[in-house]
């Protein structure tokens, strides 16, 4: 993470010729050695067919530095953050290559930087757009952001490597990993566990949505959900979304039994690993159809159940406590 | 064929492309590699060629390093060594082949590729014509095509398409190949060693004549120098070339007089009247490893060659004291009409006289008695005529394939065989002469030479070698004769090959097919003349770019006036202009047209105060734009241009009419300001 606090390791989506660098790969060292072999033995023959090869295969060497860079410079980046990972597993970000020009760019490489893997190898049409999938790994559980990664080509002849490095700017939210083997859910005197129930009751049930509080965007989030206002309270430089949850009157099955998790009660285990408990029991308790809220210190979710309640309990679990740098994006209490 | 090459596997085609390239890089070497070596390296190349496309696997190192080790103790039977640049060429052939059998990766192919450059290189040991230039760039497209392929990721567009990329790679790289060329400064070569072998390999007059050396130079069409002259050209017969002068006679062999010797002195000054008109002209002359020079007998002054200047002997043999390894020019004033060395002293005749002690007895014997005793004796004049009398009289004939002479040459060749060139005519000549008492020397050199059709010059090649005579009378001081004339005047007169009765040997007449023996007249003679022209500038234009000439090249635009160099400038400075511009003009178009149009759009609207926030999408921005100041056309025209450019891009619209809706917004851009 050093390197993104290098200024020159840019954010921006458009790789302009002076943010791609070049330099001779070995072959073109070694291509370089040839040129002087092929000038000196011009010169001690007097070959002036020699010289004019040697001169030939200097200028195709720098043809090639001019192509190589090219072959890169204008190709336009864009990042899509991905799917939302528990601690764990692999976040995957896409990465998009995009063409805008009329020549198509070959074998241009994508690396994370200090990583070991193979990098990946694109290829893209003119006017083309090419997807690459990223892997990462997702150790702990926040905002994961994208690896700096590094663009790099020696097409067309090889001699010469045209390279840039790319802040993609995206980032993964990943949960809390659930515990194993976590204990059964902690019920409330008096509620009777419920019978199985599908999930869309309680949508069926209530329909009636009320509003939960604002989040910055995600893919995937319906444009009419935008929250308009806030967008334009920061000038339109980030975009959020309206966050609803099924309206208290819909709760109807908060008396047939529903859940609060509170963190507060979980005191004896060490603070991750009672997220990673509370994380199963969102979990679990979406499973098994119980309407579950959640209680984070200042941050309470009322019950009620359905993916978007299960995301979101998830969310405020991933974020309990971590100092974020980039939207807020906290549910309003 | 075709479609068998396209349905290759990428990697194949790639290696199929090399191997092509490999066999245009050693073809020029096998007219001068070993046999063996040329048919062992076709061999192996052809054995990857069937190992790629039957997709078996590669011979193991245990296959290959014993090859290589024959294949080097090979090169060391056929040079008897294998350091030096020949033994060195043949090396790096083999190399070639076999590192062929050896590629598996791109490093190999990379290594493949930088050899097969050396090894072009090399070929121009050999041959710097424009043939072998134009055989280069070819051999160079297909090898860098091959290295282009093997470049490709995971996709690899059609051979057309990689030739179509290659090219526009070339078109950058010729201009600016032909710019460091000319302006990168050249090094007076060698950096060290002596000078090259390279051009002492050359064939050439020698400082001998033996039976036949003329008639092997007389095969080779190697241009020896091009002469153009500022004056008329001197009519064929006049056109003698002097070149080496040779005086001692053992029998056998003709050599320089005191060849073991150092260079005659030009201190002795030489005895020369010149009269006439004389013919000025400029001699174009070829790197021939040797130290001599030509011009017409007998020059009044040739220009000194920088930095190698030259004696002339006491023969008028002129002499440089450094071999000749670069093409040279000289400018040289010569006349037809002279005298020289008219007062010889007999002492100084002595040495032209001279004849090994009972060689050629029945020769001696017959000039002897031609000439008669005392005061019946033939004055010089009329032993001359009387000789070449004999000479026209008798069966002789000439023939560049003469049968073989015996230990009495002269006697075999004047009494038996009478079949003979040049060199017997003249080295017989001088033998009579001298058993005569007349003094008398062979003088060898090229004659006559071809007329070029446009200019006022004439090339001279190998094949215009010549020997002929020179006589010593009291008073008239040494007189060109040329035996050869005698019975083949036509030799003289045009060319070898007029002289030369139809020999209907398919060697010659292949020659003759090829225009290789420069017949003097018909469609192959003329096409034959603007090659040479074309190779004379291309040697002077091309292959003789030296220090001297480059300074020379950078000084004259140094002369040139100011204000045609500030025109030069301005009219450079403008070229590159519009050709920025075209390269601008071309970016600016690349892209969608249809974003370009909606940044055009957004900036003017940003300009006059309404700029697009990037959420914004053409629906939002059009309400919010609707809001805002303009006249009423201008808001019908922003309404129309937005609701288009949405249609455009959201919609799915086909290309007939997103060309219209294009040509529209363009309309609309203008009304919206």
């Amino acid at each position: 993470m050093r390197l993104r606090t290098i200024r020159w390791l840019p954010a921006r989506p458009w790789l302009g010729a002076q943010r791609v660098h070049i330099r001779p790969s070995r072959a073109g060292l070694a291509f370089a050695a040839l040129l002087l072999a092929l000038w000196i033995a011009a010169v001690n023959y007097r070959l002036g067919l020699g010289y004019a090869l040697t001169y030939f295969a200097a200028a195709c060497a720098i043809a090639d530095m001019l192509f190589a860079s090219r072959n890169l410079a204008g190709l336009a980046l864009a990042a899509t953050p991905g799917q939302a990972v528990f601690a764990g597993g692999q976040a995957t970000f896409t990465l998009r290559l995009i063409n805008r020009s009329a020549r198509p760019r070959h074998a241009i490489q994508l690396a994370v930087i200090d990583s070991t893997a193979a990098p990946s190898l694109a290829d893209i049409d003119a006017h083309g757009e090419t997807a690459i999938h990223i892997v990462v790994a997702a150790r702990q559980r926040g905002w994961l952001d994208a690896p700096p990664l590094r663009l790099s080509g020696s097409f067309p002849l090889g001699l010469f490597v045209a390279w840039c490095h790319w802040q993609p700017e995206a980032r993964v939210l990943v949960y809390p990993q659930p515990e194993q083997n976590a204990p059964p859910l902690p019920l409330p005197a008096g509620t009777e566990q419920p019978a199985k129930q599908t999930p869309q009751q309680p949508h069926s049930s209530g329909g009636a949505l009320e509003l939960a509080g604002v989040r910055a965007y995600q893919t995937g989030d319906p444009l009419h959900r935008l929250a308009w206002r806030q967008i334009a309270r920061h000038d339109g430089e980030h975009l959020f979304s309206k966050q609803f949850q099924p309206a208290a009157d819909a709760q109807a099955g908060a008396a047939r039994g529903s859940i609060v998790f509170d963190l507060a009660t979980l005191h004896a285990l060490a603070p991750e690993a009672r997220l990673s408990r509370l994380a199963a029991w969102v979990l679990q308790a979406e499973r098994t159809g119980l309407p579950y809220g959640l209680r984070l210190g200042a941050l309470t979710l009322a019950p009620a159940l359905g993916p978007s309640q299960r995301d979101a309990c998830l969310r405020a679990l991933a974020l309990h406590d971590v100092p974020h740098d980039w939207p807020p994006a906290q549910a309003t209490p | 064929m075709k479609a068998w090459l396209t349905n290759l596997p990428r990697d194949k085609a790639d290696i199929v492309l090399l191997l092509l390239a490999a066999a245009m890089v050693l073809a020029p070497h096998a007219l001068h590699l070993p046999l063996w070596l040329s048919a062992a390296a076709a061999a192996l190349l052809l054995w990857r060629a069937v190992i790629t496309v039957r997709g078996r696997r590669q011979p193991q190192l245990t296959v290959l390093a014993p090859l290589a080790l024959l294949g080097i103790a090979g090169v060391y039977a056929s040079y008897g060594t294998v350091l030096g640049r020949d033994p060195g060429v043949a090396m790096l052939a083999l190399l070639l082949a076999l590192k062929s059998l050896e590629m598996h990766g791109r490093r190999d192919i990379f290594v493949f590729v930088f050899l097969s450059f050396f090894l072009l290189l090399a070929n121009f040991f050999h041959a710097q014509g424009i043939l072998s230039a134009a055989w280069m760039l070819a051999t160079v497209i297909v090898l860098l095509a091959g290295l282009l392929s093997a470049q490709y990721g995971a996709v690899q567009p059609r051979l057309a398409q990689r030739l179509r990329l290659l090219g526009r790679m070339l078109a950058l790289a010729l201009p600016l190949s032909a710019v460091l060329f000319l302006a990168v400064p050249r090094i007076d070569g060698p950096l060290w060693g002596a000078a090259p072998e390279g051009a002492q390999a050359r064939t050439g007059l020698s400082d001998s004549m033996q039976p036949g050396a003329i008639a092997s130079l007389a095969l080779s069409s190697e241009p020896v120098f091009t002469a153009s002259f500022s004056t008329p050209l001197p009519p064929q017969e006049q056109l003698y070339w002097r070149g080496v002068v040779l005086g001692d006679f053992d029998g056998a062999t003709w050599t320089r007089r005191g060849a073991g010797q150092r260079a005659p002195a030009s201190d002795n000054r030489i005895d020369i009247a010149l009269e006439g008109q004389p013919s000025q002209y400029e001699v174009t002359l070829q790197a021939s490893g040797q130290r001599r020079i030509f011009a017409l007998d007998v020059p009044r002054s040739i220009e000194r060659l920088p930095g190698n200047p030259y004696v002339v002997s006491s023969a008028v043999e002129v002499l440089t004291i450094q071999p000749i390894t670069s093409t040279v020019r000289y400018r040289v004033s010569s006349l037809p009409r002279y005298r020289l060395q008219a007062g010889l002293s007999p002492e100084q005749q002595q040495p032209w006289l001279a004849l090994p002690a009972g060689s050629n007895p029945r020769s001696v014997a017959w000039a002897r008695a031609l000439r008669g005793q005392g005061a019946q004796a033939l004055a010089p004049a009329d032993a001359i005529a009387a000789v070449l009398d004999h000479f026209r009289r008798a069966p002789f004939r000439y023939t560049l394939q003469p049968p073989l002479l015996g230990k009495h040459g002269v006697d075999d060749f004047l009494f038996t065989t009478q079949a003979g060139f040049c060199e017997h005519y003249a080295g017989s000549f001088v033998v009579l002469m001298r058993a005569m008492g007349i003094p008398a020397r062979v003088v060898t050199g090229y004659q006559g030479g071809l007329r070029n059709g446009t200019d006022n010059s004439l090339s001279v090649r190998q094949s215009d070698a010549h020997a002929w005579s020179e006589v010593w009378l009291a008073g008239r001081g040494w007189v060109r004769v040329d035996p050869t004339g005698a019975v083949a005047p036509l030799r003289t007169e045009r060319n070898l090959d007029a002289a030369l009765p139809p020999a209907p040997s398919p060697l010659t007449a292949w020659r003759a097919l090829a225009g290789l023996d420069g017949g003097a007249h018909g469609a192959l003679a003329a096409w034959r003349q603007q090659w040479q022209q074309a190779e004379h500038v291309w040697s002077n234009w091309v292959l003789d770019t030296t220090p001297q000439r480059q300074r020379a090249m950078l000084d004259g635009l140094k002369n040139v006036p100011a204000k045609k160099l500030a025109a030069a400038c301005a009219v450079l400075a403008l070229l590159a202009a519009v050709a920025g511009a075209l390269v601008w003009w071309r970016q600016a178009r690349q892209g969608d047209p249809l974003e370009a149009l909606y940044a055009q759009f957004c900036q003017q609207q940003a300009r006059r105060g309404y700029s697009r926030a990037p959420h914004e999408g053409p629906h939002g921005y059009a309400a919010r734009l609707s809001a805002g100041k303009a006249t009423q056309e201008a808001h019908a025209a922003i309404a129309q241009f937005l609701a288009i450019y949405a249609a455009m891009k959201y919609g799915n619209a086909n290309p007939d009419e997103q060309f219209r809706a294009r040509r529209n917004l363009r309309r609309l851009l203008t009304q919206c300001r």
